[in-house]
């Protein structure tokens, strides 16, 4: 297994991006559940953007040490236990908070998760995903929304936005990390694909939320002396929340780029090589299509042959004018028997001196049905 | 796919989403429904713009059909954006057979605008063994902006690609045969032609070259005369390849088959590269007959055939030899290229007489089979080999006919390369 040890040029910016999309979604997620349910004091929103700052970039620059010392089934169990024991931890802990009803229990579990998301980024190089900060982050987004309100309107929008952008950003850079270095300028156009993606959908949210309020969780019994937070106080924390941001940010930003060493790995089997590109050149107009007029059941036979041919040419296949059409049968896409039937239908029909009967013509439109939807059939991965 | 693709973060998106949502509407909490409304809005345009990113998307591949082992060969690749949208990170995977690594990934970073194309050329080389090899297909991935759906495609563009073996100069081999065309020699027909032996003098013709035209005679005549000049005859080689079944031994570089086909390539490429017409006759598992022709294309058609042949046949190399030698004309070369040694001395002998008496000159090679690893029957005994080279070799020399003895422990390469290789013999 190759082993790349230097960071592609174009990788390294968007590795940077990523760890600050990252640093947003989780600051965002933790100042949402602690503005929610812990106050949102100024100092504890300053100490979770230190602590989360600092567990990032302790993550992402000495992360890889800690997976370099584990095999690889030692690492999987581990994500396995992992994973069990936190998808039972927190559904205790939601079942919990929604059965007791109590605010305080549910400032704890802000707080617990706010700790846990400071554990993750520090494991955040850890496997092969940065699902653990991610699933975290969402957890908190659901603790702020149980509060209702400004608080959990901005939690969720914000929220999703964020994970958006740093899905997008992670997957340019894994992309990226994969083929050898070489220029390209991605930052930009992922952030903006991402964006023009994610505003219908943000900005959906917000008019519905700005139609209709969210309202907190009936169950929830606050403290008769508990003094309510006022629209002034949710604003000014939410304007230190962005100081704070922008601050972590910057200091991720330069960290990563400065200490981030790619640890790229591909199968055996495959060797990515490094591309020439020319300068992209204005597609040839394609010939006219002259729609011949066939008639009858001959015709009809023709046409689902012709029909085949256009989408085949539109999977991508090229067949030659050499080629017979029992050649394009043979390297055909498709299904082999519909495809068979076809091309012997329209042989004897284009080029055999009986009219076709309507059995056969019928027998040719359902096979050009078959093939077509066998044809450029796409595979998800 | 490979490790840039991830479908961890989609499933979690589900299980996560849906949890939220069913917890929102059983707490009738809002928010989180429209959290969960909001994702899987975004889980939905994601699928979208996979599926409509590769729907206008198209590749080729052009790449020329044939190289020599070893080399680095360059394929181009055609990416065309057919919709009006710009692509980006599109990745192409594609097979080149004789390379080492079985899968090409590679990486169109973008932008590729709509309605335009990019040739993406990439650098592999010939790592495999000579053979016939299949090149592709080609596989076109692309993904939505967040990486949660890839959507995938096979474009069936497979092609053979044929390497060839690696050829040297056969040294021994300039010193046989025809000699390099435009040069005085004996081997000449008297018509008119154009080597450098002269014929006589006649009248100019109008399209005569005005080089040619003989002054003096011209002089003496009064009117323009030209020099007329006899034909070269065309350096001819001939080549005899043994593929009798029979004779196979060895596996793989070290067998009879690897260093019929190597010392073939290498005598074929020889002699085309001085400029012989060349044929080559054999017997394998098909009718191995490449008619006589010159220059580097029918070089290269000589080792596309070469590469193809199987050690199958029943046919002995001396059969070949009787049955075909009519089509070896007077003054040339014949080379035997036998499988074995223990060829039956008396009838070589005869073939050997019956050539040289038409004008041909014989050379003989033999492949010591005894030398390499045996595979269907035992080898002779070390001795009784010996024996049979010295006999082979006395035979040669007696006759003055130009041969050698290869065996496995040779390296064939420098082997080939000496000078004196068609003179140990005598």
């Amino acid at each position: 297994m190759s082993e790349t040890t230097r960071v592609p040029d174009a990788a390294l910016p968007i590795l940077a991006a990523r760890s600050v999309a990252l640093y947003a979604l989780s600051l965002h997620a933790a100042a949402g559940a602690l503005m929610a349910w812990a106050g949102g004091d100024a100092w504890i929103l300053t100490l979770a953007a230190v602590a989360l700052a600092l567990a990032l970039i302790i993550g992402e620059t000495l992360g890889g040490m800690v997976e370099g010392g584990l095999e690889r089934t030692s690492r999987l169990r581990l994500r396995v236990t992992v994973t069990a024991a936190y998808g039972g931890f927190v559904i205790l802990a939601l079942t919990a908070a929604v059965g007791a009803g109590e605010a305080r229990l549910l400032g704890q579990e802000a707080l617990l998760f706010t700790v846990l998301q400071a554990a993750f980024l520090l494991l955040v190089d850890l496997g092969r995903t940065r699902l653990g900060p991610v699933a975290n982050a969402l957890v908190l987004v659901v603790l702020a929304s149980l509060r209702g309100g400004v608080v959990a309107a901005v939690a969720v929008v914000g929220g999703l936005a964020l994970l958006g952008f740093f899905l997008a950003l992670d997957h340019t850079a894994r992309v990226l990390q994969a083929y050898p270095a070489g220029r390209a300028d991605l930052l930009g156009a992922t952030l903006r694909r991402a964006g023009g993606t994610l505003a219908p959908i943000v900005v959906g949210l917000t008019i519905l939320f700005a139609l209709s309020p969210p309202a907190p969780l009936r169950q929830v019994r606050f403290p008769a002396a508990a003094p309510g937070t006022s629209d002034e106080d949710v604003a000014a924390a939410y304007r230190r929340l962005v100081v704070f941001a922008l601050a972590g940010s910057a200091m991720i930003f330069g960290a990563v780029r400065l200490f981030r060493r790619d640890r790229g790995a591909r199968s055996p089997l495959e060797e990515a090589l490094p591309l020439e590109r020319t300068v992209e050149e204005m597609l040839p107009e394609p010939p006219p299509v002259l729609h011949r007029d066939y008639r009858g059941r001959r015709g009809r036979i023709v046409r689902a042959y012709v029909h085949v041919l256009d989408r085949a040419r539109g999977a991508g296949f090229r067949p030659r004018p050499s080629q017979t059409p029992r050649d394009i049968a043979a390297h055909l896409p498709a299904p082999a028997g519909p495809v068979g039937a076809l091309t012997e239908l329209f042989v004897a029909a284009r080029y055999g001196p009986d009219e076709p009967s309507e059995e056969q013509a019928v027998a040719a439109e359902r096979a050009g049905q078959a093939v077509a939807a066998g044809l450029g059939r796409h595979k998800r991965i | 796919m490979g490790h840039a693709h991830t479908a961890a973060y989609r499933r979690f998106m589900y299980a996560a989403l849906g949890f939220a949502g069913m917890l929102g509407l059983a707490l009738r909490v809002e928010a989180l429904a429209a959290l969960a409304l909001g994702g899987f809005a975004l889980l939905f345009v994601a699928t979208l713009q996979a599926r409509a990113g590769l729907a206008r998307l198209a590749v080729a591949r052009e790449v020329y059909p044939s190289a020599f082992e070893d080399d680095a060969v360059s394929v181009s690749l055609l990416l065309d954006n057919r919709s009006r949208r710009t692509c980006w990170l599109v990745e192409i995977r594609d097979s080149f057979g004789p390379a080492v690594a079985d899968r090409h990934p590679l990486l169109e970073p973008g932008p590729l605008r709509g309605a335009r194309r990019r040739r993406l050329v990439y650098r592999t080389a010939c790592s495999r063994p000579w053979g016939v090899y299949a090149v592709g297909p080609l596989t076109l991935t692309t993904s939505d902006a967040f990486g949660l759906f890839h959507a995938e495609r096979p474009v069936p563009d497979v092609a053979p690609f044929a390497v060839f073996p690696r050829v040297w100069p056969v040294a021994g081999l300039e010193k046989l045969g025809a000699r390099p065309s435009l040069s005085p020699q004996e081997l000449t027909l008297a018509r008119p032609g154009q080597s450098l032996a002269y014929l006589g003098v006649r009248d100019f013709r109008p399209g005569d070259d005005v080089r040619r035209i003989h002054w003096p005679a011209t002089a003496r005549r009064g009117a323009p005369a030209v020099k007329e000049h006899e034909v070269d005859l065309v350096p001819y080689f001939t080549l005899f390849v043994d593929l009798d079944r029979a004779h196979r031994a060895g596996t793989g570089l070290k067998s009879t088959l690897e260093y019929l086909v190597r010392t073939s390539a290498c005598l074929v490429w020889t002699a085309a590269s001085r400029g012989d017409l060349v044929q080559v006759l054999g017997e394998g598992a098909g009718s191995l007959s490449l008619p006589p022709g010159a220059g580097t294309l029918h070089a290269t058609q000589a080792l596309y055939e070469l590469i193809r042949v199987q050690q199958e046949g029943r046919v002995p190399l001396l059969d070949l030899v009787e049955h075909h030698r009519t089509q070896v004309p007077a003054g040339s070369t014949a080379t035997l290229l036998s499988g074995t040694m223990f060829l039956d001395l008396l009838r070589l002998e005869e073939t050997l007489g019956a050539l040289q008496s038409r004008g041909v000159r014989p050379v003989v090679v033999l492949v010591n089979k005894d030398s390499f690893l045996p595979i269907d029957r035992r080898a002779v005994r070390r001795e009784e080999a010996a024996a049979q080279a010295d006999a082979a070799r006395g035979l040669l020399r007696s006759r003055g006919v130009a041969g050698a003895i290869l065996s496995a422990e040779q390296d064939l390469e420098s082997e080939l390369g000496r000078a004196d290789l068609f003179g140990s013999l005598r």
